[in-house]
This record gives structure tokens, sequence and C-alpha cells, in this order.
């Protein structure tokens, strides 16, 4: 079944083309890998599924809502997360605030609920309290909780981030380099981590650049170069694919 | 057991607080520091409504000097000229403030940084001009007379009033920063991209913020229009933005006492060298640059840090001793 689809989306700077009328759809309960060399393209697909930022062409179907040019936090409460290259934190709060905050999409209550301490408010705090432990288990975080996020290790950040894209219970969520500027060892645990999050039923999307890494777990493999795309299918095609091997200079085959 | 001591550590201040005035009454010149106190106590609630919005939502409006003056204009005006109740004038000036406040956020909201203080100062620029001008409205320089209850005309009355509201807008604010809803004004704080990448409708959570600060500056407002009985355009002043502004940085943005500690402590503080004139402003001037380089969360953020850091110095001697 497709969750999201893209379709005909075109972005421009000026005279350059960064995203050249894209189609594309990602079903559910599936990996997706979007690959390709820097500045083609991928982070601004991203922004603009996400949106962050409008497409000059085209749409945006989750589930078979049109959600082109909506605002971010919209998008997000739709049900599409995501997380950015640069792991993007609230970096002077402590792990577990970054989490509640993440589920606040998901709770109601203002100001009414805070300054007369409501049921709802009450309600909806423990649910929040529940929903932060489930995710600090999930992404093995909890010895870090009480620490200020910025403060975490590179790659324990990195877990948080993906951690704080997921406790406000997407459909699906998108990995801007999720293991850009880790370790080796550490991107095991990482991809151990997104293996984990497909099983529990969230459809992923992530854009990676090592293709060892990718071709052992992505379902479906969408190749971008100068903002077209210019392969798609499974690991297996997408590497014998010439377009591909030419692009990458042959790297996925070594 | 900790949370027992910092009660008592409240309720103590609390006591002292309230007992203040009864000693002051004593000697002749206690009573003029009464009053002093109190208009402390006024810009600490004013400094705490510039905290909500600085401090917890990390949007620096400089408008808060302007609608200071409303809030106390409306009150006065309410007072004097409608002959409204005083008990329902001080919630009608807050609303009426919060009011202007929500239209002046819905087109200064869509900016961001910089740009907002720059919007917010325009805003109490163009305020204080008008106030100027309008006599109809100010009273010109005769200004507006603020007609209040008999039973209020004793200073320690009065002190109790404000210290009562005071304790009151503290409480809300604790309630609110520590709620779901505070959670989201921090993380516009902390990182506004990402907040509303998790669903949090940034413009939203932002104008609610400043409305609501924009209630509580309103009450302030009102207070000082009790506390002085008279009103004329220079309450409207953009020196009061920078004024509530100071208090609150020097005193610790985005702590609840900070902004108490900066209101009154300064405010007393000047008034005691009230005698050196201009100079004082010199003086804060150097102040506020010491506070800012060496303690970016101001007196009360110092003071923890160096709680903080006795607390780890006894504890590394004990656990010495102790191995």
């Amino acid at each position: 079944m497709t969750l999201l689809r893209v379709d005909g989306l075109t972005k421009r700077f000026g005279g350059l083309v960064a995203v050249n009328k894209v189609d594309f759809e990602i079903s559910s309960g599936s990996i997706t890998a979007i690959i390709g060399p820097n500045g083609a393209g991928k982070t601004t697909l991203f922004n603009l599924i996400s949106g962050s930022s409008t497409p000059d062409e085209g749409k945006v179907i989750l589930g078979g809502e049109d959600i082109t040019g909506w605002s971010p936090n919209k998008v997000a409460r739709e049900g599409i997360a995501r997380t950015f290259q640069t792991t993007a934190l609230f970096e002077e709060l402590p792990a577990w605030v970054n989490l509640v905050i993440g589920y606040r999409m998901r709770t109601r209550s203002g100001l009414w609920g805070a300054l007369l301490h409501t049921p709802r408010a009450v309600r909806e705090k423990k649910e929040t309290a529940q929903r932060v432990t489930e995710i600090l288990g999930f992404t093995g975080l909890a010895e870090y909780a009480d620490q200020p996020a910025g403060s975490l290790p590179q790659e324990a950040q990195k877990r948080l981030a993906i951690g704080v894209a997921l406790v406000g219970r997407p459909k699906l969520v998108l990995l801007d380099e999720p293991t850009g500027g880790v370790g080796l060892a550490e991107t095991d645990e990482i991809i151990e981590l997104i293996d984990k999050i497909r099983d529990s039923g969230v459809t992923v999307c992530v854009i990676e650049h090592k293709m060892k890494m990718i071709t052992n777990l992505a379902d479906r493999i969408v190749v971008f170069n100068f903002g077209v795309k210019i392969a798609e299918g499974n690991p297996q095609e997408v590497c014998q694919d010439h377009a591909v091997i030419e692009a990458y200079l042959g790297e996925c085959l070594a | 057991m900790k949370k027992f001591g910092n009660a008592g550590f409240y309720l103590l201040l609390v006591g002292i607080a309230i007992a203040l005035p009864q000693l002051l009454n004593l000697t002749s010149s206690g009573k003029y520091q009464i009053h002093i106190l109190t208009l402390g106590m006024i810009w600490a609630i004013a400094a705490l409504s510039l905290n909500l919005i600085l401090g917890y939502t990390g949007q620096a409006s400089l408008a808060h000097g302007a609608f200071l003056g409303i809030g106390a204009y409306t009150f006065g005006i309410l007072l004097a000229r409608v002959g409204v109740n005083f008990w329902l004038a001080i919630p009608l000036a807050c609303l009426f403030t919060a009011f202007l406040g929500m239209l002046v956020g819905l087109p200064s909201m869509r900016t961001r940084g910089p740009y907002f203080a720059i919007v917010t100062l325009c805003f109490n620029f163009i305020v204080f001009k008008v106030f100027e001008n309008w006599k109809w409205l100010s009273g010109g320089i005769q200004g507006q007379t603020v007609p209040i209850p008999s039973y209020l005309g004793q200073r320690s009355v009065r002190y109790y009033l404000v210290l009562a509201f005071l304790i009151l807008v503290i409480l809300t604010e604790r309630q609110i920063v520590k709620s779901l809803l505070g959670s989201s004004f921090i993380a516009i704080r902390s990182n506004e991209r990402l907040a509303e990448a998790v669903g949090i409708s940034t413009y939203r959570y932002k104008l609610l913020s400043f409305t609501v600060s924009c209630f509580l500056v309103g009450l302030a407002g009102a207070l000082l229009a009790m506390e002085n009985g008279q009103l004329d355009y220079t309450v409207t002043n953009y020196f009061y933005s920078f004024y509530i502004l100071i208090y609150l940085l020097i005193g610790g943005v985005a702590t609840l006492s900070g902004p108490v500690v900066g209101a009154v402590g300064i405010f007393f503080l000047l008034d005691r060298i009230k005698s050196i004139g201009e100079f004082r402003n010199l003086i804060f001037g150097l102040v506020l640059i010491v506070v800012i380089i060496y303690f970016p969360r101001g007196i009360v953020g110092g003071a923890r840090q160096f709680w903080d850091w006795a607390k780890r110095q006894y504890a590394g001697r004990r656990g010495g001793v102790l191995e």
C-alpha cells in the first residue's frame, strides 16, 4: 500500500533546479533509501515533503491527502516526522524534555490546562511520561535521560534526534543522514535502530551516503543526481544500473 | 525532604515580606521605603511578564513599556472617567492590554529574532508619541489622576495588595512553565525550526505567550497607576521597556526568582543612590555589562552556580575523608 506519493515535484532556486519533476512512492512498512552525490537535491526533497519549503510544481500526497504547501507543524501532526542533517536538538534541555516536546503534537492541553490543572492536563501529563519512558527504552537512552541533550555523545544525540521524531507516533519518518559523523561501531547501532523502527510499524525514508549500509538495510532505493531521479528499484537492481554506476564511479560494486 | 525545605524557605520569604511594613512603619523614613518596595514589586511583575515571552519563549519584546503604559492608562481612565469599580477595572485593564498585545503580535510574530525586537521597539515609540500628542487621551502635562478607594489610602495596604498580586503572578508563571504548554514555549526558545518540525505551531504559541505576557504587564501598569495615584504620558516611554529588560537580565532570565530579585533589588538600590543623579545610570550600565558577560543567567543563575560549586567542593572533601 502506498503511504506517500510524490508527483512531479519541482523546486527552483533562481536558475538552479534543485529538484526536477521527481516522482516516486513510498509503500507502508518499508525502508526507502534516497541516495545521490552531494548537491543532488536529497535534502531539498525532504524539505519539500516535510513542508519547510514549498515546491514550485508538483504534489506531495500522504495516504490519499494532498499535503503540498502545508506548514511544517501541520505536516508533522499529519504523521511525517523528520530529523536534520546537522543533528537538531533542544540542546540545553534534558534528553527526556526533548521527548516531552516531541510528544506535544499529540497532547492538546493549553493555557487553561496549565492554570487550572484540568483533568485532561493531568491525564495528558501522565500519558506523555509513559510515552517518553517507552521511547527512552526503544532508543536505549534511559541512562542519559536527565542530561542536557547537547552534552550527550555524538551517537547518542543522533539516536535522541530519532527518538524526538518517533515519540509523536508518526506514520513516516524522514531520516537525513542518521549516521553522518558517527564511527563505524556506532553506525551499526543506528542501523539496528532503523530496523527496529520499521519492525514497530513505522515507515522509514532515509538519506544516506554509506552504500554498504544502504544495500543491506533498504527495501527500495531511489537514486538522485542533479535534482533528477536517475534510478529506482531494489538494492540489486540499482547497483547494476548503468547510470548509477556512472554517478558513483562504481562505488557500490567495490 | 528537599521539597519541604524549599517550601519552608519560600514561606520564610513571604513571612519577611509580610512583616516588613510593620517594621518600617515604626520610623518616619521607613514609610517612604514601603512605597519604594511596593514600586519594586510592581516592576517585578513587569519583569516576570517579560520573562515569559523573552526568558521562556525567546522573543525579545521591547514594547513592554508601551503595554505597561496602556495598562496603567486603561485602569486610570476606567476609574476616573468611566467610574468603573476598582476590582473590575484591574481585570479589564489586563484584558484590554492583552487584546492590544495580541493585535500587535498578529503581524509582528511573523518576524524572527532581532526583527521582532525592532518591530516592538517601533511600536513602543509610536505609542509614546501618540500619548504625548493626544492630550484628550493622556491628559497632557497635567496627566490623569487615578482615584482609588479610600481603604487603599494607606501605604501598607497597597503594599500587601501588590505583594498578593506578585505572589499570584509568580505562581501563575510557575504553573505555565512547568506545564506541557510551557514545554512548547521553551521549545521555541531553544530551537524554533525543530519545534516547528515536531508539530508545534510556533506562530500560535508565540502569539499566546505574548498575549499572556501583555496581560501580566497590564496588571503591573494598573498597579503602578494605583500606587502613584497619578499618570502622565511618560509612563508609556520606551525607556521603561529597557528598564524592565535590565531588571530581568540582571536578576536572571528564565528563572522565577530572578525577575523579583532584579526588579526589587535594583529599584531599591537605585533609589538609595538617587543623590548622584544621572550618574547612577552609568553604574547601572557597568553592572549590566559585568552581569551579562560573567553571569548570563543573572544574579540568581550566578548564585545557583556558586551553590552547586560549593556543594561539589564540600561533597568532594567529605568523600575524600571517608575513603
